[in-house]
């Protein structure tokens, strides 16, 4: 699988963040910064499971997040789970990124459904201009 | 205790031999080849249980039995026994999705009761992570681990019959020492427990879960079992 498009995404969240590269710039902290280093230790280890990482992201970020930013991510992650063959599990790296990517919305993850169709109608209930946002990208 | 050796359709024996959770050496494999050419062997058949089978005719089994043994397989068993342990490679080295050390574990299981009395078939498998691709569910004693030494536990699953069934949930992230804790308790609750020929699952049906719920359970030391190199490149 390709992670080059979700990591592009990842990095483009942070290019719009005002404490990039600064000392307050804390993977350990950020939603962003973890979903990016899970991407990393995908592409370090290849393994596509990380034990018990879901009871470490940070939920304490309380950054504001653009939606037409991190909506592409999400999708790409979309994208990313129709491809994996993979049965799922709350610590595969793909869900730990848009779980982290969820919570910088809503404080809490989604349960992924397992297609994006009906993905984007359980976001469309929360919001419905994040699902728009997150629809167009998994067209692209 | 059933020794799994079988008269055949067309007059050969089918004699069933396991490893370790399925795992042969070079040197073992080696041997067989040497012996199945000595005893004249048929055909050799890979089983769902990570057995193997071989055919051979009834006045070779004597010999194929001595020398197989001696180079550490073990003849299969069937009916009211522990049967070998079906393992899955989730260790530190093989298996890159294993979130810890499964296949150990099922080894150690396999050599300590292997062949135990039980009321019926008594079957374990050991999975390294939730895809369970030794059927975990389908095992009347099924582990899968969580992380690290932390492993959940299953008991009363079925895979095949009329109607199978999948295992409940026993006991959830306990360590290795909890794994062997609930084992002890499930086959001892099991013996006193079950009908003549019962399944683990029947009597279950009959006389609910919580007789098999360990009375006390080790919980792993770390229950999230974050992989350390993870927690190393998040700063």
């Amino acid at each position: 699988m390709d992670f080059t498009p979700l990591n592009r995404a990842l990095t483009e969240i942070c290019a719009n963040c005002d404490l990039a590269e600064s000392a307050g710039c804390r993977s350990r902290r950020c939603l962003t910064g973890f979903a990016r280093t899970v991407v990393d230790y995908y592409q370090v280890k290849g393994a596509l499971n990380i034990p018990g990482a879901e009871g470490v992201i940070p939920k304490n970020d309380l950054k504001v997040y653009d939606k037409d930013l991190v909506a592409v991510p999400i999708a790409e992650t979309c994208k990313l789970c129709k491809q994996c063959r993979d049965n799922h599990t709350d610590d595969c790296v793909i869900a730990l990124v848009r779980s982290s990517l969820e919570i910088a919305f809503w404080g809490e993850s989604l349960t992924y459904p397992g297609n994006i169709l009906e993905y984007v109608t359980l976001v469309r209930e929360r919001d419905p201009e994040l699902a728009g946002y997150i629809l167009a990208n998994y067209r692209k | 205790m059933g020794k799994a050796i079988f008269p055949q359709k067309n007059g050969l024996t089918a004699l069933v031999v396991t490893a370790e959770c399925g795992l042969i050496s070079p040197e073992q494999l080696a041997v067989l080849n040497r012996l199945v050419q000595k005893y004249r062997v048929k055909a050799l058949k890979m089983t769902t249980r990570q057995t193997l089978i071989l055919l051979v005719a009834p006045e070779e089994l004597a010999g194929l039995i001595r020398e197989v043994s001696a180079v550490g397989f073990r003849i299969g068993t069937f009916t009211n026994t522990v049967r070998n342990v079906k393992g899955c490679t989730g260790n530190a080295d093989l298996c890159p999705r294993a979130l810890g050390n499964a296949l150990d574990l099922g080894i150690e299981i396999q050599n300590r009761y292997y062949g135990q009395n039980t009321p019926h078939d008594f079957k374990i498998a050991t999975a390294g992570c939730f895809r369970g691709c030794t059927d975990p569910l389908c095992a009347d004693f099924g582990i899968i681990c969580t992380g690290g030494d932390s492993f959940n536990v299953y008991i009363g699953g079925r895979g095949g019959g009329r109607k199978p069934v999948h295992g409940q949930l026993l006991v959830s992230r306990v360590n290795r020492d909890g794994v062997f804790a609930a084992l002890e308790h499930v086959l001892a609750q099991y013996r006193s427990l079950a009908q003549e020929k019962e399944r683990l699952g029947k009597t279950i049906q009959r006389v609910g879960l919580p007789p098999f719920v360990p009375p006390q359970t080790q919980p792993a030391a770390d229950p999230a079992g974050v992989d350390a190199d993870f927690l190393k490149m998040l700063g």
